[in-house]
C-alpha cells in the first residue's frame, strides 16, 4: 500500500486513501511542477489548472491545503500570502535533479514517504535570503538554499560554511578570517549585531561594537566609527564596526600612512617615503625630490636617473628623466597613475605632453600611436562542448594578439543554468577574476543564462595585454557542455572613436512601425538625442535599421510579461534577431533595440523602461537570447528625450557599462573616474540614493545612475574607454 | 474627460483619506517626492519593505502621482502599479474611477485592471469586463484584462473567460482566455 505520513506538533496523520508516492525524475509534460505559457498547456493536472507566474511558468492546481489534496506526485502548500498551490514533488537525496533548470528541491521532513525517503518540493532557485526557510541562507551562486554557519558576523572563521552569512573573508587585512555576508542592492540586509559597511570597494557586512574591547583585538581588530543615525528620539548615535588594524602603508590611501600604535591609516607620512610613493615635500621622501603639482595627484617620490633605487627605472617626465616605481600594468600603480615604459608614470593630459608624433589618449592617460585605419574584430573558436558544472572547468585559452583594444568571450549552452567565468588570469600570472571575490578583483563579470558575454577591459585598470589569457568556467545546475567563442577588437593604435550600426525592431504599437519611423518627428527626435549622446564619448551612431515583428511576433511582444530565464518572451524576443536580414533589419553586426509598448517587471504589471541582453551582451552578435536591449515606449512622444536616456543607458549595459551607482548607495561600478553616491547622501533615510541626493557631483548626472533624470547624461573618459573597446563597436 | 476622472477621483480620496488630506499634507508632499524619485529608476523595482518604510502617507502619495497628468506616464503607471502595496480602502475608489473614466491612457487601464484583481479578486469583474469589451482595437488592454480575469477565482470568472474566448481574435488574448484542458476521467 502506497502511504504518506505527515507529522505535525503532536500528530501524525495516516493516509488511508488517495494514496501518494513521490517517485524520483522531473515533472511529465503537462504536469504539476511542469513549465507552460498558459493554464491550457497543462494537460495532466486534472482539476483546474493554472500557470502559475515562476520562472518558465508552473503547472499546477488550487488545493485546500490539506495533506492528501493533489496528485500523488505532488504536495498541497500555501505560497506566500496567497492560496494554496499543488507543487510538484522530489525526492532530496536527488539533490535539485528532480526538478527543472530553474528549481530547487526545497526539503518538507515533515512529510515522509511511502518508502521512507526524505521528500520536498520543487521552488524556484532563490535569490535572496528572505527566499530561504528559517535556518538557511541563498547561495545566490547555486540558488539553493543551504544552512547557515553557526558563526556570527566578526567571528574568526576559515571557511564560509562556517558563517551565518555565508562569506568567511580572508586576506592579509583579515587575520584570522572574518565572518561576513555580503549586503546592500541585491543582497539581503546585515543580521541583527551587524551593518553594512563599504570596505576596500565592497559592501560587507561587520560586527558593530562600541569600544575596542568588543573586537578581536588579538588577531588585529578595533573599534572604528564609520557612521552616525538618528536614533528615535532624533538623537545621533555613533555607528562603530569592528574592522582590521593596518600593518603596514600599503594598506592606507595615499596621503596617509599606517600608524602602529593605534591601527588606523592616518594623515601624512610616517618614514620617509621610497620612489613612487605620495608625498607633500622633499622631506617626505627617502630620496629627497617630490614631484608635486596637478600632474602629481598627492605627489610623487622620486629620485634622479643616476642611481634608481631597487625597484624603481628610469622613464621620461614632464621634469626630464627621473626614477619611477617600477610596474608592469597599471594594477602596479597608485591610483591615479598609469603604467607606461615600465614604470609608473603621471598620466598625460593632452596631446601637448607627448611627442614623437604620439598622441595623448585622455582615457587611458598615455601617449600612445594614433590608429591609422579603422578597429577590426577576429572571432576566434576557444573550444566546444566544455564540460562545466558546478566544479570549475578546465582551463581554457584565448591568445590576445599584439594591438588587442578588447575582448569578449561568448559561452553558450547552459540553457536556463547560471554560468559564469569562475576564474581568468592575464599573461601575467595575475588573477584578475575570481567568483569568489567578484567585488575585489580587478574585471567585473556578471553572470547569466544560456548566452553568457564576459568582456576584457572592464576598466582601464584591467586594458588587455598581449599574450594567453586562462580561464575556466562554472556554472549551477547539472553537467552541460558549452561552446566558446572570443570577438577580439583589434586596431594599430589606440581608438580615436568607433561606429556602432542600429537595428530598431518595432512591436505593434500604435502609430508607430518600421515603415513610420523615419518620418516620425517624435521618434527622430529621440534617436537624434541617442546619438547626441553616445557622439561625445567619440561614437558615432552607423547604419540604422527599422523592420517590424512581423505576424503575431507583433502583437505577442507588445507586452512582455516575462523576462527571466530562455523560455521568457524577453528572451525569445531577442532571438527573433536570427532573422533581422529577413525582417528588413541588417544582418551584419549591430546592436538591436526591440521597441516594445511596456516591459512588465513587477507585481500588478510594474514597467521597467528597458532591459539589455546582458552586461555585457554578445558582441554584434544576433540570434541568441541575450542579442538586444528592450526598451518601453508607451508615452514616449510626451518625452522623447527620456527614451533617448533609456536606450543610451541600456546600450550602455550591453556594450559593457554597469551602474555608477546602485540604488542603495553600497555597490557601484569598477571605474575609477565615476562618482560614487554613498549611502551617507540619504537624506530622506528611505533606504535608497536618489537622483535628488545625488545631484552635485554626487553620481547622479551620469548617464549609467540607476536613476533617469533630466541631467542623467554624463558619460566619464572612462566609461569612453570600456566602450570603444567593445567588439560591436567598429 | 481627464479633467472630470480627476475631479471624481480626488472627491473619492478625500472621502476615504481625510487625515491625509488636511492635517499633514507637507508629509505627504515628501512621501510622494520619496516614492516619485523611485520610480524613476530603469530598471529598479522597489520591493514591498521600501513601500513599508514610506510609512501611513503611501497611499496618499500614490494616488497623488496617478493623477498628475503632468507626470511622466511610466511614473503614472508606476503608482498605480504600486497600489498594490496598499490594498485597503484608499486606493480602491481612486482605481474604480480611473477603471471608468474615458480618456485614460491604455497603459493606466492595464494597471488599474491589475492592481484590481491583486487587491479585490472577483469584486470589481463587470468592470474589467466592461473595459475588455471597450477595447476593440486595444490587444494589450485586452491582453491585461484577459490575465485578470484568469486570475480571478469563482465560476462567474471562468464562465465570463469561456464566453470572450468564443469571440476573441488575437492569439495573445486567447491563449489567456482558453478553458482548462481536462483530462478524460478513465475508470
Amino acid at each position: 500500500m502506497r502511504w504518506i505520513q505527515v507529522w505535525g506538533p503532536g500528530l501524525a496523520l495516516l493516509a488511508l486513501g488517495g494514496c501518494k508516492n513521490i517517485t524520483e525524475g522531473q515533472a511529465e509534460p503537462g504536469a504539476v511542477g511542469a513549465g507552460c505559457q498558459t493554464a491550457e498547456e497543462c494537460t495532466e493536472v486534472e482539476d483546474s489548472p493554472t500557470c502559475l507566474k515562476m520562472p518558465g511558468g508552473y503547472c499546477s492546481a488550487e488545493c485546500a491545503g490539506g495533506a492528501f489534496d493533489c496528485d500523488d506526485q505532488s504536495i498541497c502548500e500555501q505560497l506566500g500570502d496567497q492560496a494554496f498551490f499543488c507543487l510538484d514533488g522530489c525526492l532530496t537525496e536527488n539533490g535539485n535533479g528532480d526538478c527543472r533548470g530553474d528549481y530547487r528541491c526545497t526539503a518538507r521532513p515533515e512529510v515522509v514517504n511511502v518508502d521512507g525517503r526524505e521528500v520536498g518540493v520543487c521552488l524556484p532557485k532563490c535569490q535572496s535570503d528572505g527566499d530561504c526557510e528559517a535556518g538557511r541562507r541563498c547561495d545566490t551562486g547555486s540558488g539553493d538554499c543551504i544552512p547557515r554557519g553557526e558563526k556570527s558576523t566578526g567571528d574568526a572563521c576559515s571557511n564560509n560554511a562556517q558563517c551565518n552569512g555565508g562569506l568567511c573573508v580572508q586576506n592579509d587585512s583579515f587575520r584570522g578570517g572574518y565572518c561576513s555576508a555580503r549586503c546592500g542592492n541585491q543582497f539581503a540586509d546585515c543580521e541583527p549585531g551587524s551593518q553594512c559597511a563599504t570596505l576596500d570597494g565592497q559592501a560587507l557586512c561587520l560586527d558593530t561594537c562600541q569600544s575596542d574591547r568588543d573586537c578581536r583585538g588579538d588577531d588585529g581588530y578595533r573599534c572604528r566609527q564609520i557612521a552616525t543615525r538618528r536614533d528615535q528620539n532624533g538623537d545621533a548615535q555613533a555607528v562603530s564596526v569592528c574592522v582590521p588594524r593596518c600593518q603596514s602603508n600599503d594598506e592606507c590611501d595615499d596621503g596617509f600612512h599606517c600608524d602602529a600604535a593605534t591601527g588606523d591609516c592616518q594623515a601624512g607620512v610616517g618614514e620617509p617615503n621610497p620612489v613612487g610613493e605620495f608625498c607633500g615635500g622633499a622631506a617626505e621622501c627617502e630620496s629627497g625630490e617630490c614631484l608635486t603639482g596637478a600632474r602629481y595627484p598627492n605627489g610623487y617620490c622620486t629620485a634622479g636617473c643616476d642611481a634608481c633605487p631597487a625597484g624603481s627605472v628610469c622613464g621620461d617626465t614632464p621634469n626630464g628623466q627621473k626614477c619611477l616605481a617600477a610596474c608592469d600594468t597599471d594594477l602596479d600603480c597608485r591610483a591615479g597613475y598609469v603604467c607606461a615604459g615600465g614604470g609608473c608614470s603621471a598620466p598625460c593630459q593632452g596631446d601637448a605632453d607627448c611627442g614623437g608624433g604620439l598622441i595623448c589618449n585622455g582615457a587611458s592617460g598615455r601617449c600612445v600611436e594614433p590608429s591609422a585605419a579603422g578597429a577590426r574584430v577576429e572571432e576566434i573558436d576557444i573550444a566546444q562542448d566544455v564540460p562545466v558544472s558546478g566544479q570549475l572547468s578546465r582551463e581554457l585559452t584565448l591568445n590576445v594578439p599584439q594591438g588587442a583594444l578588447g575582448f569578449s568571450i561568448v559561452a553558450t549552452g547552459s540553457g536556463n543554468d547560471l554560468m559564469i567565468i569562475g576564474e581568468m588570469r592575464d599573461p601575467n600570472g595575475r588573477t584578475i577574476y575570481d567568483f569568489q571575490d567578484p567585488f575585489g578583483s580587478q574585471v567585473r563579470f556578471f553572470p547569466g543564462e544560456d548566452a553568457i558575454t564576459q568582456m576584457v577591459p572592464s576598466s582601464p585598470r584591467s586594458a588587455p595585454v598581449p599574450g594567453a589569457y586562462k580561464f575556466r568556467l562554472i556554472k549551477d545546475g547539472g553537467q552541460k557542455n558549452i561552446d566558446v567563442k572570443a570577438y577580439v577588437k583589434i586596431a594599430d593604435g589606440e581608438p580615436q572613436g568607433g561606429t556602432l550600426d542600429v537595428n530598431f525592431f518595432f512591436a505593434k504599437q500604435a502609430g508607430l512601425s518600421a515603415g513610420t519611423a523615419a518620418g516620425d518627428a517624435d521618434f527622430q527626435a529621440a534617436v537624434g538625442e541617442f546619438k547626441r549622446l553616445y557622439q561625445g564619448r567619440g561614437i558615432t551612431i552607423g547604419d540604422v535599421r527599422y523592420c517590424d515583428m512581423n505576424g503575431s511576433d507583433g502583437d505577442r511582444y507588445a507586452v512582455i510579461d516575462s523576462v527571466d530565464g530562455t523560455s521568457s518572451e524577453l528572451s525569445q524576443m531577442f532571438a527573433l534577431s536570427a532573422r533581422a536580414g529577413e525582417l528588413g533589419c541588417t544582418a551584419t553586426p549591430a546592436l538591436n533595440f526591440f521597441l516594445v509598448d511596456e516591459i512588465v517587471g513587477g507585481r500588478a504589471g510594474y514597467i521597467i523602461l528597458g532591459v539589455s541582453g546582458g552586461i555585457p551582451g554578445p558582441p554584434g552578435v544576433h540570434g541568441t537570447t541575450h542579442s538586444g536591449v528592450a526598451v518601453t515606449m508607451s508615452g514616449f512622444r510626451r518625452r522623447p528625450r527620456q527614451l533617448a536616456q533609456t536606450m543610451a543607458h541600456e546600450g550602455g549595459h550591453f556594450l559593457g557599462l554597469f551602474h555608477t551607482t546602485e540604488a542603495e548607495g553600497t555597490a557601484f561600478d569598477p571605474l575609477p573616474d565615476t562618482p560614487e553616491c554613498r549611502s551617507g547622501k540619504d537624506a530622506n533615510q528611505d533606504g535608497l540614493v536618489d537622483y535628488q541626493e545625488c545631484l552635485g557631483g554626487s553620481g547622479s548626472e551620469n548617464l549609467m545612475f540607476w536613476a533617469a533624470g533630466d541631467q542623467a547624461e554624463n558619460v566619464s573618459g572612462d566609461q569612453g574607454f570600456v566602450l570603444l573597446r567593445n567588439p560591436g563597436v567598429k | 474627460m481627464r479633467n472630470l476622472l480627476i475631479t471624481k477621483a480626488f472627491l473619492l480620496a478625500s472621502l476615504v483619506l481625510p487625515a491625509v488630506a488636511s492635517a499633514e499634507a507637507g508629509t505627504v508632499a515628501e512621501a510622494r517626492e520619496t516614492v516619485r524619485q523611485w520610480f524613476h529608476g530603469y530598471e529598479f523595482v522597489p520591493e514591498p519593505h521600501h513601500y513599508k518604510r514610506v510609512g501611513p502617507h503611501l497611499a496618499a502619495a500614490l494616488i497623488g502621482l496617478a493623477l498628475d497628468d503632468g507626470e511622466a506616464l511610466f511614473v503614472r503607471a508606476r503608482a498605480l502599479s504600486a497600489m498594490v502595496n496598499t490594498p485597503g480602502q484608499a486606493t480602491e475608489p481612486v482605481l474604480v474611477a480611473f477603471a471608468g473614466a474615458d480618456g485614460v491612457e491604455s497603459l493606466l487601464r492595464r494597471k488599474v485592471v491589475a492592481v484590481l484583481v491583486a487587491n479585490h479578486g472577483a469584486k470589481h469583474m463587470d468592470l474589467v469586463a466592461g473595459i475588455y469589451a471597450g477595447a476593440v482595437d486595444d490587444v494589450p488592454l485586452r491582453e491585461a484584462c484577459a490575465r485578470a480575469l484568469a486570475e480571478m477565482p469563482g465560476d462567474g470568472a471562468r464562465a465570463l473567460r469561456d464566453r470572450l474566448f468564443r469571440a476573441e481574435k488575437s492569439p495573445t488574448v486567447r491563449a489567456l482566455l482558453a478553458p482548462p484542458k481536462r483530462l478524460e476521467s478513465t475508470p
